[in-house]
């Protein structure tokens, strides 16, 4: 081996932060249904611990091994409401109360699918289950929900999208004492992945394996140590946008080995199969680990500036290219994330003016997700909320990619007031609103979107 | 009754010593199994692992390669294998890391790793040093006992660092083979 690797190697562990971003177990509950839901509880419990009550363990001990940190361990779930068929929303809470602690007592800080799949109807108790979601997301530390709503295959359940309109505005309110933080637990998406490792919206999916893991890739900070020492080492004079591309391609694929290579040993290791490598960048609050940054290198001042969205379709593409070859399965949502909150540089476009809704949903057609922990005004009505979700979904379904919206009408909060969580789910000032209050009667309509011509395949 | 042997070369560099060493052991219908082979500050050094189809005298092998020295510019040593594997089980069987090391150059780095090593029983299976500038690197490959455990090894490794003006950095090798190369192990 080059000595030249080595040391490239090192480099990108010790001054570009390389790390695994999850290892995700996803385990099957299907088979926990008991007789009774107090039964059912008991089943949820006992089958979390102990298929990963030595999870965190064997993570920390591989990541030892390897000298490579996992950043967060979590696990996903079948989405409930498949379990909880015929139950009512006091039976949805008490079994979000086991996963809550299950998660707790096998040390993860976040446990992924308390959803419900909704994109072509609802059955009594996916109606009982979103009854259930201000409590869940209020009385819960560690649980959350996501929900489908669309698929390119599909369409779009509207009468399900004003429920999540309504929801958003619910579970806010229901944590009006945490700046309406219950809703940053809250996705809903079109084209939901069932292998996604990342939260709020990992699911285990029900074409999976009884348990798999699947594995989330390190965080932008290596592409952007990877271009700004490029740019010293060659030049910005010799350098053009496709060596630059060249460069993020390469650099996805030393990640996304690391990915890889960790996923398979904790796999070995748990005697569990192993999914996916997710190749998406995922930026975290931290200085230094934003998506955000690598729009300023490659050239634009402010995130959301004209060029923006040109930056990020390459950005997620050349992460494809690089990350695909360099795993055996690819999967999740795979792409660039840009979650205005925990990105600190969206969230500084967003409080000088740069970065609006508008330019943000545009941007979302090239990324891997939608809008992602954006904060609203806690004014805006639900029906505006399910407007704006309506059109990140017909994003997603016309492109025959995943989207998602995961907003946060933050309670008592006005457009330029700042809003912080704490901790990965960071901070920004709330974003303005154009235009709210004028989708009512769209919203009002119901029923669902069509299928859009492209799904007619067979 | 076949017979291995190991070949160490030694030499003023100059074009066609591979092609030397390698006649000779074809001429004895030897077959040449490995080789290493490195250039420092002028000298080339090689060693080899040849096996014999019959059981040739290391004597007549030596004999033949002291041929082609031409004065002292060319040593060779020959030895035979003898077992293929004569390191203790446990330690044949441990993980491989690479430790990095940076520091400034000053005398006794290279015995002070080694002596660590040495002391715990760790096998060193590659050692390269780089002199850049004021900046002293060494890179070496190191196989650890079973019984050892790495974040032992790192701790320690830390401490020798320390008294020696060091910055050293362990990773699993397969974290470079994994990264590097293109197919997966």
């Amino acid at each position: 081996m080059k000595s030249d690797h080595i040391l490239s190697t090192i480099n990108m562990i010790q001054k570009e932060n390389l790390d695994v971003r999850t290892v995700t177990m996803g385990i099957n509950l299907l088979d926990c249904r008991g007789r009774d839901i107090e039964e059912t509880c008991n089943l949820i419990y006992r089958k979390i611990t102990s298929k990963a009550g030595n999870f965190v363990e064997t993570c920390n001990s591989i990541s030892r091994k390897f000298g490579i940190p996992v950043v967060n361990k979590r696990i996903s779930i079948t989405p409930i409401a498949h379990l909880g068929a015929g139950y009512k929303s006091d039976d949805f809470l008490r079994m979000a109360k086991s996963l809550d602690q299950a998660a707790s007592d096998v040390g993860i800080d976040i446990l992924g699918g308390f959803s419900a799949q909704v994109e072509k109807g609802l059955t009594p108790w996916e109606r009982e289950y979103f009854k259930s979601l201000p409590r869940v997301l209020s009385e819960t530390e560690r649980v959350c929900a996501s929900v489908n709503v669309g698929t390119s295959q599909k369409g779009i359940n509207m009468d399900a999208l004003a429920i999540c309109g309504q929801t958003v505005k619910d579970v806010a309110e229901a944590t009006r004492a945490q700046n309406g933080f219950g809703a940053a637990k809250f996705v809903v998406f079109c084209n939901q992945p069932g292998d996604n490792p990342f939260m709020a919206g990992a699911i285990h999916g029900l074409e999976e394996a009884d348990t798999v893991l699947n594995v989330g890739v390190s965080g932008p900070g290596v592409i952007a140590r990877a271009l700004e020492r490029l740019i010293e080492e060659t030049g910005k004079e010799n350098l053009t946008l496709d060596l630059i591309a060249e460069e993020i391609k390469q650099t996805t694929f030393r990640v996304t080995r690391c990915g890889e290579l960790i996923g398979r040993e904790v796999s070995k290791a748990m005697n569990i199969e192993f999914g996916i490598v997710d190749l998406s960048l995922a930026p975290t609050p931290t200085i230094g680990d934003s998506v955000g940054e690598i729009f300023q290198i490659l050239g634009v001042d402010d995130v959301g500036a004209p060029g923006s969205t040109a930056i990020l379709a390459m950005l997620n593409d050349a992460v494809k290219k690089g990350g695909i070859f360099a795993s055996k399965t690819v999967g999740g949502l795979s792409g660039a994330f840009i979650p205005v909150m925990e990105d600190s540089v969206l969230a500084d476009a967003v409080g000088n003016g740069s970065l609006c809704l508008e330019k943000l949903e545009s941007m979302t057609c090239v990324c891997s997700v939608g809008l992602d922990m954006v904060a609203i005004p806690g004014s805006v009505d639900a029906e505006t909320i399910a407007a704006i979700i309506a059109d990140e979904m017909a994003l997603g379904m016309i492109n025959n990619k995943t989207t998602a919206a995961r907003l946060i009408p933050v309670p008592g909060m006005e457009a330029g007031d700042f809003v912080s969580f704490g901790g990965l789910f960071g901070a920004s000032p709330v974003m303005p609103v154009r235009n709210s209050g004028k989708s009512s009667r769209f919203i009002q309509w119901g029923g669902r979107i069509p299928a859009p011509i492209h799904s007619f395949k067979n | 009754m076949k017979k291995q042997v190991v070949i160490s070369v030694l030499s003023k560099d100059r074009p066609g010593i591979i092609a030397d060493i390698a006649n000779v052991i074809y001429e004895l219908n030897g077959d040449l199994a490995d080789m290493s082979q490195s250039v420092l500050s002028g000298f080339f050094s090689m060693i080899i692992l040849a096996n014999f189809d019959r059981n040739l005298p290391v004597d007549e092998i030596t004999r033949k390669l002291d041929s082609l020295s031409t004065g002292p510019e060319l040593t060779c040593v020959v030895k035979e294998t003898g077992e293929k594997n004569n390191l203790a089980g446990n330690q044949a069987k441990g993980d491989v890391y690479v430790v990095t090391a940076k520091g400034k150059n000053r005398t006794g780095l290279v015995a002070a790793m080694g002596s660590y090593c040495g002391g715990r029983e760790i096998n060193i299976l590659g050692y390269e040093t780089k002199l850049s500038g004021d900046a002293y690197y060494m890179m070496l490959d190191i196989q650890l006992p079973e019984n050892l455990s790495p974040d032992t090894v790192r701790e320690e490794l830390a401490g020798t660092a320390g008294q020696l003006g060091l910055s050293i950095v362990m990773q699993h090798k397969s974290l470079f083979e994994t990264v590097n190369e293109v197919s997966l192990r």
